[in-house]
């Protein structure tokens, strides 16, 4: 799941960090979910570079809008003011992909970034929030599986430094 | 593992205990990665089947 997008933003050095509930399953937690939330540096190479790689792996956005304008500060201000939080994209081939982008990021992107875990795979990284930085979020979200996500974070955490 | 759905919109609520989280820590991401590629894959083709998508979250299957 994703692996071709983990390794196509590795290979093409996109500044991100995954904060949803793939992060929380690749920290340990068997916990289901479909969708890849992504923080990313919200400068415009960046995201360029972000999109097109999106757009070689089929996937499209799910709104009738250039993916480009993403990359765009004025059209993501006027999508917050629609209450829009994240610039979904899904896989053409399979649609169960869904990669959500978030138009605002909810702590200061570089120092996230550098707080980052890296995920060793087979010839790429992957980059995870840190456990803390994701359960902060969690925090703020306050769903039901946010508060869940907490509790087995925490349990991560705990094993880590036994 | 347990999952339990909630009303409509308001999500799910699960619990893991540590000896499973301990246990999925020792699969690579890529294990991490397939195993959320098959279960997605599977609600993605039977999961309009309401008895077995609840017999899936349920750990059933």
């Amino acid at each position: 799941m994703y692996e071709d997008v983990f390794r196509e933003l590795y290979k093409n050095k996109v500044r991100y960090i995954v904060v949803g509930g793939i992060a929380v399953n690749l920290y340990g937690v068997p916990r289901m979910t479909a969708d890849l939330d992504l923080m990313v540096d919200l400068e415009k190479e960046n995201v360029l570079k972000l999109v097109n790689i999106l757009r070689s792996l089929a996937y499209v956005p799910k709104i009738p809008e250039n993916p480009e304008n993403l990359a765009n500060q004025e059209k993501r201000e006027e999508w917050k003011k629609k209450n829009m939080k994240a610039f979904t994209f899904w896989n053409t081939k399979k649609p169960y992909k869904q990669i959500d982008i978030l138009i605002e990021n909810i702590m200061d992107f570089d120092e996230a970034y550098n707080r980052r875990e890296k995920v060793k795979a087979e010839g790429f990284e992957i980059y995870l929030a840190s456990i803390d930085d994701l359960i902060e979020i969690k925090r703020k979200s306050g769903r039901k599986q946010d508060l869940c996500d907490i509790e087995a974070l925490k349990k991560v955490r705990d094993l880590r430094t036994m | 593992m347990r999952y339990r759905s909630l009303k409509k919109g308001k999500g799910f609520a699960y619990y893991v205990t540590k000896e499973q989280i301990r246990e999925y820590m020792k699969l690579s991401p890529e294990l991490k990665l397939k195993w959320l590629e098959e279960a997605n894959e599977f609600i993605w083709k039977y999961g309009k089947n309401k008895e077995i998508r609840e017999k899936f979250r349920e750990g059933e299957i």
